[in-house]
């Protein structure tokens, strides 16, 4: 077993057995390949890191320093290439992704093995024990661990289920960055979002399609919100934005500052922009701030088949499917009507004549507490949002209530025993 | 408004004035009169250096100052700053709970009562109440510094010779005058101080795109947290100073205020120290917690369970139980243990500094974001005087102290 940290500082030996030098850095191909192999060798001396010492010119990796099959004359050193990185300063001592265990873990050492005439990385070792081997402590300590019966295992982590983000974003980086990160649930990558640093949070959310990093910013907390949003490019946050619910986007511009949430604005496709727009100007803690305006219209002269021929033809999402919101020539609010009434009702029925008139809505300057209040009362998915004038504004769905409970009684402890579902979710292939 | 305003720079500040800060402005105000006035006014251009450059560091880097010495000195060196800053914090703990047993003296609550509820409140708060609203409780709490103002303008000073006091520098060579310049200057400019600010920045998602704003926060808190100062050093020296009275702790201080500077003076006095200590101890030990795990790959947080992050929890229940558990017995050396944790600061801060400034020039992580040349010279200015003072200390440690 090589690790890293016995290369780093051993002496570089050339063909006549001089030891000119020392092993500063390795440099290693960052490609689709599982486990990348080591392109190079940057030496101590070499202030500038520039001069990359070829893999081809070495012999031989081990604990013992690297030694090289040419002389140092004949050396022909070339500059860092795009898509290498080096592992001492990029991936030792640094912040990976453990994708298995969906952990941001530091990388205590880097596990090398010879394969062929190559060396590869196998693996980001993230144990107490590299710890103790970088101190000098590992024999010591390890043998004493050992007489009292518990010996000290390394872990290990195969390179190939390990993610590293941040540094320079090339585009096969990125590509690669979001193979690793394709079967994650959303909610789960937004949970690892919170442990990221800056670079690397933003390396993960250039890298997710639009429409999944939307999907991600919805699940993480308002305060990672608003930093990942920060942080990002205009073009890139305001692509995100745009594919979010329209009410998560405009609760996260309502936490930035108005500069520069009038920019993001802006550059956000125009009916996505005013839908925003509009639910930005209602207080956040009412009925309006915390609606979405993606809920179902229909008008009143439709029939049962109709109305079905169209959900087939527009597939709305699943939040908003199971209520369907009848509304006259002015958008007020007539009637509603369930998936279930839908199915069991004749084909040709107009829907006028199946939906219910006695709808339970709020008004959009009701508390939360009142919305809250009145879909637990009367065990809805969702309540409708009505103005004064009867217009139908929007819908407040079950799972805002859910986070305004959190809000109030504290989301602590919760979700700290979802393991064994994400595991068994993930099995099922993800999302 | 009021926490739109506050940003990391100032309640770093408020964190800065603990139970140590509070007993060492009162020695000094106590023991010297106006004499050590002076001093803050280049502690306070000390202070602002440091603190803007840790701030630069986490706006510019996105990354803690423990992560940023793990990743760029590597495992040893970060493994020895971390047994240092553990040890370092472990006095400010202890520091904490003591400043929170004088107050309940002055009160006359006996310490067997306060500290471990005091030590209950702040694991409650901590870790069952989310950071938001923790961090509003402290907000809030900041406003009790205005106690300490309160109280250094009951004590009806002479202002004239006040200020005239600030603005003239004295020296003098006597040993418990040095000792005395090395406790203000360690308290005010902590070790944990830097750690904590550029973590705070870098949780509120602060870029250079905000940084202009940040830096006038920073200036604001060094500010604030040397007025304060200014008004202890004030308030003691108009009466325990004036009246020759000999005090060792702040409870002595706040005693001795009573018949000099009014009921209200005394009452305020120890209501702020009670406050700091509560304050600072909710900050300190779990900060320092989070630092040594994340900067050694342990897991860390309190919405982790014991299990899934057992060594922060252990070190952060050793930091409290045990820090609680020695400045509850009998005959507990309050007195020496908060100065030796002065003692631990000052040892460590030139250290951190160092490491510090090597970061902020490095040029491959801040870009053009690297320190000014006169940033560079007060730094380094400061880590050689504090190295200094510090050798002073070691050398005079025995010595008496307040004269």
């Amino acid at each position: 077993m090589l690790y890293l940290s016995q290369v780093i500082g051993k002496p570089v030996y050339d063909a006549t057995g001089e030891a000119f030098d020392t092993a500063s850095d390795l440099v290693i191909y960052h490609g689709t390949e599982k486990f990348p192999r080591i392109t190079g060798v940057l030496l101590s001396g070499d202030r500038s890191r520039l001069a990359i010492i070829p893999w081809d010119a070495v012999a031989e990796l081990s604990t013992a320093g690297v030694r090289l099959r040419v002389e140092r004359r004949h050396l022909t050193p070339r500059p860092l290439q795009p898509d290498e990185i080096l592992l001492r300063d990029n991936i030792l001592d640094g912040q990976v992704v453990d994708i298995d265990d969906l952990k941001v873990v530091r990388v205590n050492d880097v596990e090398l093995r010879q394969v062929g005439n190559e060396v590869r990385v196998v693996g980001a070792d993230v144990g107490t024990r590299a710890l103790l081997r970088r101190l000098g402590l590992e024999p010591f300590v390890c043998r004493a661990l050992e007489r009292v019966g518990r010996p000290l295992r390394s872990r290990v982590i195969p390179w190939n289920l390990v993610a590293v983000l941040g540094g320079t974003m090339t585009p096969l980086k990125l590509s690669i960055s979001r193979e690793k990160l394709k079967d994650i649930h959303p909610a789960d990558l937004a949970d690892l979002l919170e442990e990221l640093d800056r670079d690397e949070r933003v390396e993960m959310m250039t890298a997710l399609t639009d429409e999944r990093a939307a999907d991600v910013l919805e699940e993480a907390e308002p305060e990672v919100q608003t930093a990942v949003i920060n942080e990002l490019p205009n073009e890139r946050a305001s692509d995100i934005l745009e594919e979010m619910a329209p009410d998560e986007a405009a609760d996260v511009l309502g936490e930035l500052p108005e500069e520069r949430a009038e920019e993001l604005i802006a550059l956000m496709e125009d009916e996505k922009a005013e839908e925003v727009s509009r639910l930005l100007q209602y207080p956040p803690e009412t009925a309006a701030g915390k609606m979405t305006t993606e809920f179902i219209a229909l008008p009143a002269t439709m029939t049962v088949e109709e109305v079905i021929a169209r959900l087939r033809e527009t597939k709305p999402d699943s939040e908003t499917i199971y209520y369907l919101y009848v509304v006259d020539e002015q958008e007020r609010l007539v009637g509603i009507l369930s998936i279930r009434s839908l199915i069991v009702s004749p084909p040709g029925a107009p829907i006028s004549q199946v939906m219910r008139t006695d709808v339970i809505s709020v008004r959009p300057d009701a508390s939360t507490e009142d919305v809250a209040g009145a879909l637990i009362k009367y065990d809805l998915l969702a309540v409708p949002v009505v103005e004064e004038n009867g217009r139908l504004a929007g819908i407040v769905t079950v799972d805002h209530l859910i986070d305004i409970l959190l809000e109030k009684y504290g989301p602590r402890k919760l979700g700290g025993g979802v393991d064994l579902s994400r595991r068994a979710s993930r099995g099922g292939g993800g999302s | 408004m009021f926490f739109a305003i506050m940003g990391p720079g100032i309640v770093t500040q408020n964190v800065d004035n603990d139970a140590g800060g509070i007993t060492t402005y009162s020695l000094a105000g106590a023991g010297f009169g106006y004499a050590m006035l002076w001093t803050l006014v280049p502690i306070t251009i000390a202070l602002y250096v440091i603190q803007e450059i840790a701030a630069r560091l986490g706006a510019v880097t996105g990354k803690g100052l423990a992560d940023l010495i793990r990743e760029q000195f590597g495992v040893r060196t970060t493994t020895l700053v971390m047994l240092a800053l553990l040890l370092a914090d472990f006095g400010n703990t202890m520091a904490e709970f003591s400043g929170l047993a004088a107050g309940g003296e002055i009160f006359g609550v006996s310490k067997y009562i306060l500290v471990p509820l005091g030590a209950l409140a702040v694991w409650v708060l901590v870790v069952r109440g989310t950071f938001r609203s923790v961090e509003r409780i402290f907000l809030i709490a900041s406003a009790f510094y205005i106690s300490y103002i309160i109280s250094g303008l009951l004590a009806r000073p002479d202002w004239g010779q006040v200020l005239h006091a600030t603005v003239t520098p004295t020296f003098s060579f006597q040993a418990a005058y040095i000792l005395m310049l090395v406790g203000v200057v360690g308290t005010t400019i902590a070790p944990w101080m830097q750690f904590y600010l550029q973590s705070a920045v870098v949780e509120k998602g602060i870029t250079t795109k905000e940084y202009g704003y940040t830096r006038t926060d920073v200036l604001v808190g060094s500010i604030m947290t040397d007025v304060v100062a200014w008004f202890i050093i004030v308030a003691c020296g108009a009466t325990i100073f004036v009246h020759h009275l000999h005090i060792e702790t702040a409870k002595d201080a706040a005693l001795a205020l009573r018949p000099l500077a009014g009921q209200y003076a005394a009452a305020l006095f120890g209501l702020g120290l009670i406050n700091a200590s509560l304050f600072s101890a909710s900050v300190l030990p779990l900060a320092t917690a989070h630092y040594v795990c994340e900067s050694l790959g342990f897991e860390a947080g309190v919405d982790r369970t014991v299990r899934q992050a057992p060594i922060f929890y252990g070190l952060y229940i050793a930091l409290i139980a045990g820090a609680c558990v020695i400045v509850l017995l009998p005959r507990a050396p309050l007195l020496s243990i908060l100065f030796l944790s002065q003692v631990a600061n000052g040892v460590l801060l030139p250290f951190i500094l160092v490491f510090m400034l090597l970061l902020v020039n490095n040029k491959r992580l801040m870009g053009t974001y690297v320190n000014s040349r006169i940033f560079n010279v007060i730094a380094w200015v400061s880590v050689v005087v504090m190295i200094v003072l510090t050798l002073a200390l070691v050398v005079t440690q025995f010595a008496p102290i307040g004269g």
